[in-house]
């Protein structure tokens, strides 16, 4: 990078974000959260983030690439913001703000990329599809998702809006109405991002996906079609997934998401307030509450190993039951070297097998299975630090 | 001329997968799969971690394409780290044994203190490979341009030779200086030596019978000191020696017709080795090694040697290597507890027999004044071999070595020779003592 970067604007200095522009023309824009090891959005970070657009607009840079200063790329919004909201006009303005800015950086006139390089969660996911190329760090750590129907509330930056047209209805669906998070590849795979590479070329992708700026792939025919005539059908097959699973009156989040993308296209501003699907409905629902509480207890409880610098290399398992097998194979995939006993070869079997199974699906890549397999060690005899014989 | 070691390189502990015979497609496992298994239970016993070994050296006849140095590849897998360097050796059926020799003579060296040393193969792996004429084929196939030219090329596949590749082991079988398979030289032993087909199948039918006595007496079950069982994906474990014959009889392999010289040879594949995927290991340390992490070691190598001969005699290789470590050691051929000569061929382990009480062999080729005698039946192979058992070419060594120590343990006996045949006309010998 040639220049040096920009951290204040006007008289402003910005906390959060910084960036360069570099011999090519391209505005290299870093988001680095102040104080903390995670980027996740503020209302001061959406505010920086606003101007620091408006002064890159300014620039007229032949393109932008958005990315992150920390390990991970950006974990969504910031959570304890929600529980601090004292009526629902200010959540409801919270919302307003990142969707005000996440379309002020979709409407920019140049080429933009987002270059993922780690988890790529919530907010982060739609700052990501506010960009009009996705470059994705090839890497287990990165993953996409859209959680925030497992807090109960609904991807209010423009995520419902834009992710089916991207990927398609059915795919964005099924990310939408489950939170649930993809790799790099899946997301390459099924169109979400227009590169999954390692490290090494990780920059250059960006740089020159965002030089060439080629022109987007239309999506394949039934999806285009589940966007317009058949969007309809889309929406009554979800609403029975959905139905299969939880009721409205005790998970009122999924049925929003489908209702919100099918009268308004994914746009929380154009319900009326006193709408089921409504942003101000959600927050007033008991069931938000309950699951942003069971949230910070999951993060409490992540957190109470912080304090500590025990790093296991080997557990031993006594016992190749479903329990202990599945611990074993658990720890396993963790890294850990796992010796797992039990009275005879025949009794470890099953559990290898479901450890192979489990491995197969969470890991995919046939290196990583084979590794974490090899980790899994089987040891009738016992002990396995007695001194040999 | 070599000599004995000059300082002690013992060994702390040994173990291997079961054998299992190839039922005419890929086993369940690759030679990698086999090795790693079999080292992660052995290391994970050990006093120290796989990280603070100096290197692992492993022997393979035929690693697969994507693990040509398979001694690196199970290293890692073993979990011995990064830093921990492994390598490869091949000398056909002695690689196991070579790795054995290879870190003796870098524990000899100073350079090592702690090696893994082993070998494995999987021959029911052993890849399909297409004749010149494919190759040719796929060649101009990868240069057409034109859908013309390639629809010319196809006109002209070489179907002969596209549906009849050349199985590799069948070539790695075959010595490349004689042209001969390796039944064919056994069947010069026969010959050579006036062996037939009856003692050749009743050496047979004897070495099932040693080695389901073994198993039954529980020294060859998992777990029992040598064998560590194996496991798939699929929820199988395997304990067992599969190639074993419990209904081995003369009747039985009286009904086998000879395959390497066909219809009127003697050599059939009931007198012959089998083709079997399986892999074995040693720890080998010298004393600061044993100081280091406070491990008593079960034996100690005494001697090696290897032996060059006729490629066409290949199977009395071991006669060539045993017999210097025995003049060099004042040993007669009864003065050592046990003997381990691999089964390549019931026919090849009787050539040696013959070769040691014959006199003019003896003087002609070994330099001997007279004949050396016999060894002892009691002594031999007591636990079967691989006729039995089979013989992953690359791991073998390593195994008799291992079971011979097992054995001199199990009996408190001192001192007996592992000493295997090698393809090519080499034969490979060591010395070993029990602690």
């Amino acid at each position: 990078m040639d220049r040096a970067k920009t951290d204040t604007i006007g008289m402003t200095t910005m906390r959060h974000w910084h960036f360069v522009q570099d011999a090519q023309g391209l505005v290299w824009l870093s988001f680095d959260k102040q104080g903390e090891s995670t980027n996740t959005f503020s209302t001061e970070a959406l505010n920086e983030l606003s101007a620091a657009l408006d002064a890159i607009a300014a620039l007229k840079p032949r393109g932008m690439i958005v990315r992150s200063a920390k390990e991970q790329f950006v974990a969504g919004a910031d959570v304890q913001t929600f529980t601090q909201f004292a009526s629902s006009d200010e959540a409801l303005a919270f919302v307003r703000l990142g969707w005000d800015v996440f379309q002020k950086l979709a409407d920019l006139p140049f080429p933009t990329t987002a270059m993922v390089n780690g988890f790529c969660m919530g907010g982060g996911m739609e700052l990501a599809l506010a960009c009009k190329y996705r470059v994705a760090l090839d890497d287990p750590k990165t993953r996409f998702a859209l959680p925030e129907v497992m807090l109960g509330i609904l991807p209010g930056w423009h995520g419902v809006q834009w992710l089916p047209k991207l990927v398609g209805p059915a795919a964005a669906m099924d990310m939408l109405l489950t939170g649930k998070n993809i790799d790099a590849r899946r997301a390459r795979k099924m169109g979400l991002v227009d590169q999954s590479v390692p490290l090494r070329i990780l920059e250059n992708t960006a740089r020159m996906v965002t030089l060439e700026a080629p022109a987007r792939r239309s999506l394949p025919f039934m999806q285009r079609m589940m966007l317009g005539p058949l969007k309809s059908l889309v929406v009554s097959q979800a609403r029975k997934q959905v139905a299969s699973r939880a009721r409205r009156e005790h998970y009122p989040a999924p049925y929003a998401i489908i209702e919100l993308w099918d009268k308004h296209d994914g746009d929380p501003f154009a319900a009326p307030a006193d709408a089921p699907y409504s942003i101000q409905s959600l927050f007033a629902h008991p069931t938000t509450a309950n699951l942003i509480r069971i949230f910070f207890l999951q993060e409490r409880m992540k957190g109470l190993g912080k304090g500590s610098d025990f790093q296991a290399r080997h557990v031993h398992v006594i016992g190749a039951g479903v329990m202990g097998g599945d611990i074993a194979a658990i720890c396993a995939m963790r890294g850990i070297t796992v010796t797992l006993q039990d009275t005879e070869p025949k009794r470890i079997a099953p559990a290898i097998k479901r450890a192979a199974g489990f491995y197969a699906r969470r890991l995919r890549d046939p290196r990583r299975v084979r590794d974490a397999l090899d980790r899994l060690i089987p040891d009738p005899s016992g002990p396995a630090w007695r001194a040999p014989t | 001329m070599a000599s004995a070691l000059t300082r002690p390189v013992y060994i702390v502990d040994g173990a291997r997968t079961p054998f299992l015979k190839a039922k005419n497609k890929p086993g369940p496992f690759s030679a990698g799969d086999l090795a790693t298994q079999a080292g992660r239970a052995l290391l994970v016993r050990q006093k120290f971690s796989p990280t603070e070994l100096d290197e692992v050296i492993l022997g393979c006849a035929s690693p697969s394409a994507d693990e040509v140095n398979i001694g690196r590849v199970a290293a890692l897998r073993m979990g011995c780290g990064q830093k921990v360097p492994g390598w490869t050796v091949m000398r056909n059926c002695a690689s196991g044994m070579q790795a054995l020799d290879s870190a003796v003579n870098n524990i000899l060296a100073g350079r090592s203190h702690v090696v893994l040393a082993g070998g494995t193969d999987a021959l029911s792996h052993a890849p399909l490979i297409y004749s010149q004429a494919m190759v040719l084929w796929f060649a101009q196939m990868a240069g057409a341009r034109s859908m013309g030219q390639k629809a010319a090329l196809f006109a002209r596949l070489p179907v002969g030779a596209a549906l009849a590749p050349v199985i590799a082991i069948m070539k790695g079988l075959t010595d490349p200086m004689v042209g001969l398979l390796m039944g064919q030289t056994a069947e010069n032993l026969a010959w050579r030596f006036g062996i037939t087909r009856e003692q050749m199948d009743r050496y047979s039918v004897r070495s099932h019978q040693r080695v389901v006595a073994a198993q039954d007496a529980g020294y060859l079950a998992a777990g029992g000191g040598e064998l560590e069982a194996l496991y798939d994906g699929d929820g199988e474990a395997y304990t067992l020696d599969d190639g074993v014959r419990r209904d081995s009889s003369m009747d039985n392999l009286a009904k086998l017709k000879p395959f390497f010289d066909r219809k009127y040879g003697n050599v059939t594949p009931g007198n012959s080795s089998q083709i079997t995927d399986g892999a074995a290991w040693l720890i080998l340390a010298d004393e600061e090694g044993l100081k280091r992490h406070g491990m008593e070691p079960i034996g100690r190598i005494l001697d090696t040697e290897w032996a060059g001969l006729d490629p066409a005699q290949m199977g009395l290789g071991p006669v060539h290597a045993s017999t210097p470590i025995l003049k060099r050691n004042g040993l007669g051929l009864n003065d050592l507890d046990y003997w381990e000569i691999n089964e390549a061929f019931a026919a090849q382990v009787l050539g040696c027999i013959a070769a040691w009480k014959d006199a003019a062999y003896c003087r002609e080729q070994l330099g001997l004044d007279g004949p050396l005698g016999e060894i002892e039946d009691a002594r031999l192979n007591v636990d079967g071999g691989a006729i039995a058992l089979g013989h992953p070419v690359g791991s073998s060594g390593a195994r008799i070595v291992l079971h011979l120590l097992k054995t001199l343990k199990r009996n408190n006996a001192k001192k007996g020779m592992a000493s295997i045949c090698i393809g090519g006309g080499l034969g490979g010998a060591m010395l070993v003592e029990a602690l």
